[in-house]
């Protein structure tokens, strides 16, 4: 510190270098989070009076209306997965509202036709176990008493069991089965064909055990806003995911983790280069509503609005501030602009699949291997994505250098390391 | 091992070196990638060209197997691109998606087994994983199926090193030169070997021992890599010895290559080829030695050459979930 003297000081501020302050950056980081997971709970809620009300009197119409509710849900709640891989607390919980792929027959029938095991697997020996046909169950060799369907029992007891990833009890794809039921034509334009007598009174049910579903579908939505409330309030003022990244003196570098991560390994591999590798059904995400294009679309979304600094709200409300964009830009401006280009690139690129899926083309149907013309739009975005990770790599070189010569005492003691 | 663990790590790194060390990329090209993409490529055609007898197909596969072991840490570039990397070895197999893969090809029938419809199909229908069922567990019938799928193998390998001889190694060897965007500076194409270094050393330690591990309550043999053909340990030893030789010739390590040195006596003493061993106390706990060696050689590798070459990794493709 001794030899920074005066006039070195002043030069440093007025130099444009410190014209970003990454602790500003941070803020918006976390506001952009808060809105977000916001909005997730307040359509979560939505869903929540939507079911509430289809399950008093149940309806074709009442049905319909809690479908419409979940995919207005998953529009807000899928921008937020850019903060799970920078973020532990969020990585930790996430698994209770957005676990993926299901053995769907854990929670309810399930007919051959479909590809979901229709008995117990070796790695999943639960995977026909069926909990609203079943008061009372084995499970990993002790007796279950499941007379009483409650948030407890799934969160608790179902979820998971056996150390079964595929066991997935809780979250929005456990909802979304109970919604609209096993997508059984691979590659062909229809969704999940539940009726809504499933949930039907008496004589009317179809399905069987139309009460224990309707408890299953009702646990699984309070649950779901319970876990969002908690995260919304963790992204709150004072709130302890919010003051972990204030906290983090490398808390930049969790907005570039998660941008990488979600862009490169889960994103376009896991979820995206899988399910066209493999020509599987089962690999949509949202196979169940057919909804997968949106997942996609959103994710994409998220990971170009915290770069920026800018999120729309479901009500129109824009969140904004100092941007990791803003602060990469006057480290290297080349980089900033090349990263922004490819986050644009690929969102137009999942535009185009996305208007393809609305306008008839679904997901299961671009994975047809003898659709070529859908695999191209997959495979557009998902290049599109692996083309932003490597930009996201040249950010963290090029923020890496400043970022230590922000932090490091080494650079406060020589001077010109800052400006090198 | 999710979140935060290159990115945060790299941030440090920068301050402890004055002037790091340039990799000798050329030398990790022509001594390490190249030699055993070629080696892939050849073992994977004396798979296709065995006669379709199980006692003949058997030692081939192996030998494809190690070989494969040998570059599987080799994801980027060729590898990548049209998943080839994954139409060699479908693994970790978690929802049996080979069993599916396969059962759908052989219901297509003979007219289905052309090099175009096999490239088209299922990767999990495809390479080591389905060649494995069929040698090892139904005697290589039927033959038209178990040739044409070593065929599409070869086939396979040979495009990822006719990737890397035909452009990639020279964008490698070239960095920012004319019309090379994927690797802007030299230290984008150190950190692309370092990244293939580091993932490696997760990829032994996490999945292929890892998978069979499971938890002590509840290990998983049947979870480990090709198992059935009993070359799980072999695939072990095969891929620390050649991410000793990468990190080698990256930077001087000598920590490094001793702690891989160590970790790779160990694995090839283990005397348990298919990793049946995890599902008993005694022979869990030497499993589970190896796996902490390996944990531990990368700790070393990363503070090691990451430090003397002052890169960092980048993302890996098993940062998803």
């Amino acid at each position: 510190m001794h030899k920074l003297t005066a006039a070195a000081l002043c030069a440093a501020l007025a130099t444009p270098v410190l014209a970003v302050d990454r602790a500003d950056v941070l803020a918006t980081y976390a506001d952009i989070a808060q809105a977000g997971y916001t909005d997730s709970l307040t359509t979560a809620k939505t869903l929540q009076t939507a079911i509430d009300a289809f399950l008093a009197e149940p309806s074709a119409e009442r049905f319909q209306a809690a479908r419409e509710a979940w995919l207005a849900a998953r529009v807000p709640y899928q921008q937020t997965e850019v903060y799970r891989f920078g973020n532990p607390i969020v990585d930790d919980w996430e698994g209770r509202v957005n676990a993926w792929p299901l053995d769907e027959g854990l929670i309810d029938y399930v007919v051959a036709a479909g590809s979901a095991p229709t008995e117990g697997t070796e790695a999943n020996p639960a995977a026909n176990l069926n909990v609203v046909a079943n008061e009372v169950f084995t499970l990993s060799g002790e007796e279950v008493d499941a007379r009483e369907i409650t948030p407890a029992l799934l969160e608790e007891t179902l979820h998971e069991a056996g150390g079964a990833e595929a066991n997935v009890a809780t979250g929005y794809h456990a909802i979304e089965f109970l919604l609209w039921g096993q997508d059984i034509g691979a590659y062909d334009a229809t969704a999940g064909q539940r009726p809504w007598t499933d949930y039907a009174a008496g004589d009317a049910c179809t399905g069987g055990n139309c009460d224990r579903r309707g408890a299953y579908l009702k646990a699984a939505t309070d649950l779901l806003v319970s876990d969002l409330e908690y995260m919304a309030n963790a992204w709150g003022q004072g709130g302890e995911a919010r003051e972990a990244v204030l906290g983090d003196e490398d808390g930049v570098s969790r907005i570039l983790t998660g941008m990488g991560s979600l862009s490169y390994g889960e994103q376009a591999g896991e979820r995206m280069q899988l399910g066209l590798l493999l020509n599987d059904p089962e690999e949509e995400h949202s196979c169940f509503a057919d909804n997968t294009h949106n997942d996609h679309f959103y994710d994409a979304l998220g990971i170009r609005n915290v770069y920026n600094g800018s999120y729309v709200g479901v009500d129109g409300t824009v969140t904004s501030g100092p941007s990791l964009r803003d602060l990469l830009a006057e480290a290297d401006p080349a980089v900033a602009d090349a990263l922004g280009a490819a986050l644009d690139h690929t969102q137009m690129e999942m535009t185009e699949l996305k208007l393809a899926a609305e306008a008839g083309m679904h997901y299961d149907m671009m994975l047809d291997p003898a659709n070529e013309a859908g695999g191209a739009l997959i495979q557009a975005a998902i290049d599109g994505l692996i083309a932003q990770t490597r930009e996201i790599e040249r950010a963290v070189t090029a923020l890496g250098v400043d970022a230590i010569a922000f932090e490091g005492s080494d650079s406060l003691d020589d001077p010109d390391a800052v400006f090198q | 091992m999710r979140y935060l663990p290159t990115v945060l790590a790299a941030f440090a790194l920068g301050a402890l070196t004055a002037g790091p060390l340039a990799a000798d990329v050329d030398a990790a090209l022509d001594e390490h990638v190249l030699p055993r993409m070629e080696r892939l490529a050849e073992a994977t055609a004396t798979l296709a060209d065995a006669p379709c007898e199980a006692d003949a197909l058997r030692p081939a596969f192996a030998g494809a197997a190690a070989a494969w072991a040998g570059v599987s840490h080799l994801t980027l570039g060729p590898a990548e691109e049209s998943g080839r990397a994954r139409a060699v070895l479908f693994w970790p197999d978690e929802r049996d998606s080979t069993a599916r893969g396969l059962r759908l090809l052989e219901q297509q029938g003979p007219e289905a087994w052309t090099p175009e419809a096999i490239a088209r199909a299922s990767v999990a229908a495809r390479g080591l994983g389905a060649l494995e069922r069929l040698i090892f567990e139904r005697d290589a019938a039927p033959c038209a199926l178990t040739l044409a799928l070593a065929d599409d193998l070869a086939a396979t390998a040979a495009a990822i090193r006719d990737g890397w001889t035909g452009g990639f190694a020279d964008l490698m060897r070239d960095p920012g030169g004319p019309g090379n965007t994927r690797f802007l500076t030299a230290g984008e194409a150190e950190a692309a070997l370092f990244t293939s270094l580091m993932t490696g050393l997760e990829l032994v330690a996490d999945q292929r021992l890892g998978r069979p591990l499971g938890s002590f309550d509840d290990p998983r043999p049947r979870a480990a890599e090709l198992w059935r053909a009993g070359v799980s340990q072999a695939m072990v030893v095969e891929s620390l010895t050649a991410l000793r030789e990468l990190a080698g010739l990256l930077a001087p390590a000598p920590r490094t290559t001793a702690a891989l040195d160590a970790a790779i006596a160990q694995a090839a003493r283990l005397d348990d080829p298919a990793f049946a061993g995890v599902a008993d106390p005694s022979g869990r706990f030497r499993v589970e030695a190896l796996q902490t060696a390996v944990c531990e050689a990368r700790n070393i590798a990363g503070d090691e050459i990451g430090g003397a070459l002052g890169v960092r990794a980048g993302f890996n493709s098993a940062d998803g979930d």
